[in-house]
């Protein structure tokens, strides 16, 4: 799942939900990027988020019944963060994509995070190795190169 | 009023509400632009003459003590703080579709003096383009009296 801006300095959009394997999956995924582990951010969760975060999803294919996750993928993120008090979720009625897809049905949902609840939820469920600090295992190895023709 | 793209084909951003001196002109501007755009997609009836299904706008809505509101006010835009609210609640007054609101919050990552809020509305086309007739026909009306 990733993010990108909108026209405001305040709401940002999440897409891209296909790609990751659950409603949990997705909300880690998006933390990391709230909060990266990078030269310029330590990962420890001091920094501040935006304010609304935008995600939508289709609920209804009309031509696609094999994809049937992605049929679900915004109403369980919806749930799961109104399920783990995350923050205040929003959400339209489904509506036909009469433009692009009139076979489809789409929903859309704002997410008005709760930042406390968040980092300590990201805190608590984020890999270790997205953890600040993370030291990489190194491999024991013997020191001999073994050259293969 | 401009309009920008999202990442879902059903779903198109509103910015530059502000620009619109009151909810009358922006809702006039929106319907110059989405109700006369020829549909690209002619196997589906349903397509034709349509709008998106989802338009988001967003707006300050609470804001103590910013600056700048005299410049505002002389450059004739509407105020911040009163726009978003004015456009949703034209909406609903109209009964031009659906809205639903966000909670109003502080903008705690860029400005912590204002707060913000966003809309989805879901347009209906049906009572949108009575709206606009209307709208035009009653200009018409004015124009021969004048």
């Amino acid at each position: 799942m990733n993010l990108t801006n909108t026209q405001c300095c305040a709401a940002m959009e999440m897409y891209g939900m296909g790609r990751d394997e659950n409603p949990r999956q997705h909300l880690l995924s998006v933390c990391k990027q709230m909060w990266p582990v990078s030269k310029w951010s330590s990962g420890d969760c001091t920094q501040n988020i935006y304010s609304h975060y935008i995600f939508h999803g289709v609920v209804k294919y009309g031509g696609h019944p094999d994809n049937r996750y992605s049929d679900k993928a915004g109403t369980l993120l919806a749930k799961f963060i109104r399920k783990n008090k995350l923050g205040t979720v929003v959400g339209s009625k489904p509506e036909w994509n009469r433009v692009n897809h009139p076979d489809h049905q789409v929903r859309v949902w704002v997410w008005t995070p709760d930042q406390a609840k968040l980092k300590a939820w990201y805190k608590q469920n984020r890999p270790p190795e997205w953890a600040p600090g993370y030291v990489v295992p190194t491999v024991p190895t013997t020191g001999v190169v073994t050259f293969i023709a | 009023m401009i309009f920008k793209n999202t990442e879902s084909c059903a779903v198109q951003e509103i910015s530059k509400l502000r620009m619109h001196k009151t909810p009358e002109d922006a809702m006039e501007a929106f319907c110059k632009s989405e109700l006369q755009r020829p549909s690209t997609f002619k196997g589906f009836p349903l397509a034709a003459r349509s709008m998106y299904s989802f338009y988001i706008f967003t707006a300050g809505v609470e804001i103590p003590g910013v600056r700048g509101q005299e410049w505002v006010a002389e450059m004739g835009f509407v105020p911040l703080g009163g726009y978003g609210p004015a456009f949703a609640r034209f909406i609903v007054d109209n009964e031009l579709g659906t809205v639903v609101e966000s909670p109003v919050i502080v903008n705690k990552a860029f400005h912590k003096d204002h707060a913000n809020q966003v809309w989805i509305w879901a347009p209906d086309r049906e009572k949108l383009e009575a709206w606009w007739t209307n709208r035009q026909d009653g200009r018409e009306a004015s124009k021969k009296v004048a």
